[in-house]
């Protein structure tokens, strides 16, 4: 389908006629800025075609402000080889008028032709909807709708797939669809999404396990039940055997054998132990004997031994009384040493005593000395005090002190000060007479040259002439100065007064004396001070006390002269303390000695005497006739007792023999086994009964729960549940396998059916992402996309690349429907304003591409944005100009 | 003149496995209740006592529920029973004859045969020689005591035992509990009462195998009856009746299927089936998608009418053909999933893909009625 003109007329911006004609088959630019008519010519395309001539709700298409007129639009185009005209006119007068080659149709008959050719449908009431536009709808992209493709793709589905399948056959969907979600329903009514087995598979599955594991549990117990009658049926056996067989009686009857032997045995033992009584009794005497005889020969030997201890006795003794001579001239020695010792000592104590006096003495002589001299120091400094003391109280002058001093001098300053403020203020008389005149001011004559300051009022008296009142200036003030020289005047001469002076200076002089004389009294006051801290009674008193003492000391030193006479040689007494010290310890160790042997020597006698009367003792019992008999008497008897003995024991060793022989251990032995075997035979029949007893109760308390019964019950179900399973689980594989085959071959249909479309696709998408891939979802919408090795959906692109890739997307279905032998006419109304220069430069590429196969209309308000795209432009603004001034 | 009847192998307690559970209920209570038709045929035919060659119950382990029913079923003839325990239910040192003994609830004319000595009915002049078994199994005959066994003078010498006569069943099975084939002879029987074949058998003249009462098992052995034995005198032979006692009667089909007719001859078949009957059916060969709903609803159809219907369809294969496939009308992907199952399930007999098709045909069916 090519356009080859469109023309409006009362058509919204275009109340007057305005075509655009001659349309390149190819590429289109339509441009011109806002306002000038460029949507509306958008609009008029999709009004004619797309808009019921007859609908009364079209508003908009009026020209701005006149209802009168009706709108019309015209187009011319060529289809299949035919050229094609239409026109329709809205609201006021509505028609439509289609010639197709020499055919004709109006109205309705023309519009479901249009239709049928280009593919969409009418709305039955009001303006055409997005849902109602079909191809065009998808063809014919809005402003601002670039981006947007999945609703009009969706709107476009059914002609789209009826091209694929005109293409690639027809093939039908929605029958295989319907089953496929049927069986996924009934799958998932047994599995879970993950494929595990649920509710009723799985129940039965569980019911299966479950009466498996009772029918097991019940097996088991029905075995062990057998088997405890078996075990019933064996004991009750027994039991009647043992009651009938009486096994222990043949061992009652080896028991009572054993029981006599064992009696006869005991008989012999007691024999035994009465002959084994009486040999001991004999061996008893006999070994008395032997004892006693023994006894007699250790005496002898005894003997000997105390002579021995005698003799060292009186050894040790001569010993001791050697030693303690000796300890006793030690001890006398050491006394003597310590007497001279002594006496020494005390001599060394005299003459220590002596040097300390002739020490003390020499101290208080110097003593002495300084007393003296202090003595005489502090009557002299006494002595000046007193004079000037004396010289003091001679003088009449009141003290001066410093600060009366300064006073005064102060004061002199002031009056001066005073004086020189009056000369300032004051009037001055400057005089200067001759020679001999002279005239009397006041009080005062005044002669030859001066000066004179007149406070307050002065007459100048000229004798001859008259007299002068003068009256100084200054009034008040002047009066004031004078006042206070007066005053501080008088103050001055008080105060001289007061002092006795005639100036401050003879004041200085009296301060100076007065000073010089305090110096002096301290200075001796000191001295005083110094020798006689105490005062100069006092230290008179100490040099009398100190003469006393050293009177007492050479008392005392004459005394011990006395005392120690002619003194040989003091250093002989040097060590004389030490000397009695070593004296007295060797005096002491020498006592001790000598004690030491007194108590040995008295031991050693007492030892002597005891062990020559234990010899001596002895010897005399030694000595007795009577004991040489009684040892003769004991060798006889010993020799008959031992015959006796011989004869015992040979009888006592043949009884034994007897006795071991019989062997009453093992008698005993075989009493207790088989008493035991009879215990243990009858014990075990007991136990049996009592086992048979529990067993035949215990099997009796099974049987009433009916065992086999429920087992069999148990296993017809478990029969039955493994039937159901059985049919369950066929059922789910072959869901399984219907689920898989179907998705399976649905999947394979789907990538057949979009493969034209997908080739188209690809085409359009290696010119602006080489190397990327689109998937097409099954409504044949582009949904995933994956450039440089990574994926992802469509939708989360950028809204400038969704805007191309939906111009991509619009130009495959275009190529499809071409090859489908279908009118292909592209309309883009400002389309791809958000793609960058870059990208709108790779556009313009593929735009230019399409343009071999389709007619493309493109409006703009952009025209610089297009200037590479190489096609025909029709500028509305300059079109509308040039057609209304024809 | 001495009537009594002789029955065995009561197996009270036994269970029906692979039946659907009403089914297995229905056929265990049958077989009380054919114990009432048994004491209800002592009854009628005025028998002096009715002699039970063993296997009572089915278990020892039988709930008591179970063991008074069997009593109450008994209550049709007052006159005496003779209980004999066999394999089933041996008189092991405990027993369901010891807990039945325990229960205190046995009537007075019923008698338990627990062990081997003559059991004296004076009213008809009886001598009840009885072999009760006291263990599982045994490879001593025990019947042997019967020879040397002592009875009064002009009664009648009657035995009852359980067990494999030698050389006449199973031969070359070295069968438990024997039983001399010449017993009756060596002990001067006048009739020996037998039990533990199932069906019913005359082994000699005087000697019978009364089968069980009512069937349990598919095995054409001729069950299901109690016999009616006279005998008119000491050393006379007896004379034998069948009375039937069965409730349901079992059979075993097998049917080919290879032409669309053979499903009319198997209904034929099964319609030819009392309605009380077991049966099972094993069906072999292959079966068009078509076919197969049409077996199916006959199937049905049986299924409803027939106390039990057991099918086993494992030698039967899906065989879907054009027109089946035609039929499902499927076109599309779906058509190529149909045509992949029909080539797995026909040529390699693949059960999944079998049922696979079977859903799909059940999905396809509807809508194709709902549209017609």
């Amino acid at each position: 389908m090519i356009l080859h003109s469109l023309r409006v007329e009362n058509f919204c911006k275009f109340r007057q006629p305005f075509e655009l004609s001659k349309l390149d088959s190819g590429l289109n630019l339509i441009t011109g800025p806002n306002e000038a008519g460029k949507s509306t010519l958008v609009r008029a395309i999709r009004s004619v075609f797309l808009e019921r001539y007859n609908t009364s709700t079209l508003a908009g298409l009026q020209p701005y402000g006149n209802t009168a007129v009706a709108p019309s639009v015209a187009v011319t185009f060529r289809h299949n080889n035919q050229a094609w005209s239409l026109t329709k006119s809205f609201n006021k007068t509505q028609r439509c008028d289609l010639s197709v080659g020499s055919q004709q149709f109006s109205n309705s008959d023309a519009e479901n032709k249009l239709a049928e050719l280009l593919r969409y449908s009418y709305a039955k009431k009001g303006s055409s909807k997005p849902e109602h536009q079909g191809i065009p709808g998808l063809l014919w992209v809005e402003q601002g709708s670039g981006q947007e493709l999945s609703s009009a793709a969706q709107h476009a589905g059914d002609h789209l797939q009826a091209a694929l399948s005109s293409l690639v056959g027809n093939i039908n969907h929605t029958e295989g669809d319907n089953v496929l979600q049927q069986v996924v329903k009934q799958w998932s009514a047994l599995h879970t999404d993950t494929g595990r087995p649920k509710d009723e598979l799985k129940t039965s599955m569980e019911a299966v396990a479950e009466l498996q594991q009772q029918k097991t549990g019940l097996e088991q117990k029905i075995r062990q039940h057998q088997q405890d009658v078996d075990r019933l049926g064996q004991l009750r056996a027994d039991i009647a055997r043992l009651q009938q067989e009486k096994p222990w009686e043949q061992v009652e009857q080896q028991l009572a054998d054993a029981r006599q032997q064992l009696e006869i045995a005991e008989q012999l033992e007691q024999q035994l132990q009465q002959q084994q009584a009486q040999r001991r009794l004999l061996e008893e005497a006999l070994t008395n004997l032997q004892q006693q005889q023994h006894q007699l020969q250790q005496e002898q030997q005894q003997l000997q031994q105390r002579e021995q201890e005698w003799q060292q006795a009186r050894t040790q003794l001569t010993e001791a009384e050697h030693q303690q001579q000796t300890a006793q001239q030690q001890r006398q020695q050491a006394q003597q040493e310590y007497q001279a010792a002594q006496a020494l000592q005390q001599q060394a104590s005299r003459w220590q005593q002596l040097q300390q006096i002739q020490e003390q003495l020499d101290a208080l002589q110097q003593e002495q000395q300084r007393l003296h001299s202090a003595a005489e120091a502090a009557q002299q400094a006494s002595a000046a005090l007193q004079t000037l003391q004396e010289q003091a109280a001679g003088q009449s002058y009141p003290a001066i002190s410093e600060p009366a001093l300064q006073q005064l001098q102060a004061l002199q300053r002031q009056c001066e000060i005073s004086q020189a403020k009056l000369d300032a203020v004051a009037t001055r008389l400057h005089y200067q007479l001759d020679a001999g005149q002279q005239v009397q001011l006041d009080n005062n004559l005044l002669q030859g040259s001066g000066e004179i300051n007149i406070s307050g009022q002065a007459q100048l008296r000229i004798a001859g002439v008259g007299e002068f009142r003068i009256v100084a200036g200054g009034g008040a003030s002047l009066a004031s100065q004078q006042r206070e020289y007066d005053h501080l005047q008088q103050q001055y001469q008080q105060q001289l007064q007061q002092l006795q002076v005639s100036d401050p200076e003879q004041a200085r002089q009296r301060l100076q004396q007065q000073q010089a004389h305090e110096l002096a009294v301290k200075e001796q006051r000191q001295r005083l001070q110094h020798h006689a801290p105490q005062g100069l009674a006092e230290l008179q008193q100490q040099v009398a006390l100190t003469e006393q003492r050293r009177q007492e000391k050479e008392q005392q030193q004459h005394a011990l002269q006395q005392q120690l006479g002619d003194m040989a040689d003091p250093a002989a007494l040097n060590n004389a303390e030490a000397n009695l010290q070593r004296s007295d310890s060797v005096l002491k160790s020498a006592e001790q000695a000598s004690q030491q042997a007194d108590v040995k020597l008295a031991a050693s006698r007492a030892d002597a005497t005891a062990a020559e009367r234990e010899y001596q003792q002895l010897q005399q019992r030694l000595n007795d006739p009577q004991r040489q008999q009684q040892r003769q008497q004991w060798q006889q008897q010993e020799q008959e007792k031992l015959a006796e003995l011989a004869l015992l024991r040979k009888q006592e060793q043949q009884q034994r023999d007897q006795l071991q022989a019989i062997n009453p251990e093992l008698l005993c032995q075989d009493c207790d086994r088989f008493q035991r075997s009879i215990a243990n035979q009858q014990d075990a029949l007991q136990q049996k009964q009592h086992t048979s007893i529990t067993l035949a109760a215990k099997l009796q308390a099974e049987e009433a729960t009916g065992m086999d019964e429920a087992l069999q019950q148990t296993e017809q179900q478990l029969d039955y549940a493994q039937q159901r399973l059985q049919q369950l689980q066929r059922r789910a594989a072959a869901l399984t396998l219907l689920k898989d085959k179907l998705q399976q071959q649905r999947q394979l249909l789907t990538q057949k059916l979009q493969a034209p479309l997908q080739k188209h696709l690809n085409h359009y998408l290696n010119l602006l992402f080489p190397g990327a891939a689109i998937e097409v979802d099954d409504q044949l919408i582009p949904s995933g996309f994956s450039r440089h090795g990574e994926h992802g959906n469509l939708a989360d692109l950028s809204f400038g690349t969704r805007e191309q890739m939906g111009l991509i997307a619009r130009l495959a279905y275009a190529d499809l429907l071409q090859e489908a032998g279908q009118p292909t006419l592209m309309i883009l109304d400002d389309s791809l304003v958000h793609s960058d220069r870059t990208r709108l430069e790779q556009m313009q590429r593929i735009l230019y591409d399409a343009k071999q196969r389709h007619q493309i209309l493109l409006f703009s308000c952009h025209p610089q944005n297009w200037q590479t795209l190489g096609c025909k432009t029709f500028d509305i603004e300059q079109l509308s100009a040039s057609q209304t001034r024809q | 003149m001495s009537r009594f009847l002789h029955t065995a192998d009561w197996q009270i307690g036994r269970t029906y496995r692979y039946f659907e559970p009403d089914d297995a209920s229905a056929l265990a209570e049958a077989r009380i209740a054919s114990v009432r038709r048994v004491a209800e045929l002592a009854a009628h035919h005025q028998c002096d006592a009715v002699l039970v060659a063993g296997d009572v119950f089915d278990m020892q382990g039988v709930g008591e529920r179970l063991i008074r029913q069997t009593l109450n079923a008994m209550a049709g003839f007052s006159g005496p029973w003779v209980l004999l325990p066999g394999n089933h239910d041996a008189a092991l040192s405990e027993s369901v004859w010891s807990r039945l003994q325990r229960l205190s609830i046995l009537p007075a004319n019923v008698h338990l045969a627990l062990t081997p000595e003559p059991l004296l009915l004076e009213q008809a002049r009886l001598a009840i020689l009885p072999a009760p078994l006291t263990q599982r199994h045994t490879y001593d005959d025990t019947t042997g005591w019967f020879n040397n066994a002592e009875t009064p003078a002009g009664w009648l010498r009657i035995g009852l035992a359980h067990g494999a006569m030698q050389g006449v069943l199973a031969e070359g099975i070295d069968s438990a509990n024997p039983i001399a084939a010449d017993r009756a002879a060596q002990a001067r029987l006048d009739y020996l009462a037998l039990g533990d074949w199932h069906g019913c058998k005359q082994i000699q003249p005087n000697v019978w195998y009364s089968g069980t009462h009512e069937p349990e098992r598919f095995v054409n052995n001729d069950p299901g009856y109690a016999l009616l034995v006279d005998i008119a005198t000491p050393g006379d032979l007896p004379q034998v009746t069948q009375l039937e006692t069965a409730s349901h009667r079992w059979y075993a089909l097998e049917q080919t299927l290879a032409v669309a007719s053979d499903i009319e001859h198997l209904q034929h078949q099964l319609q030819a089936l009392p309605e009380h009957s077991v049966c099972r059916l094993k069906l072999s060969g292959s079966i068009s998608l078509a076919d197969e709903e049409r077996l199916q609803r006959l199937l049905n159809e049986q299924h409803a009418r027939l106390r039990a219907l057991q099918v086993s369809k494992d030698q039967l294969q899906l065989q879907p053909t054009d027109e089946d496939i035609a039929a499902l009308q499927a076109s599309g992907y779906l058509a190529d999933v149909i045509s992949d199952l029909r080539t797995e399930a026909g040529t390699n007999g693949d059960e999944t893909a079998a049922e696979a098709l079977r859903i799909l045909a059940g999905m396809l069916r509807p809508s194709e009625a709902g549209a017609a």
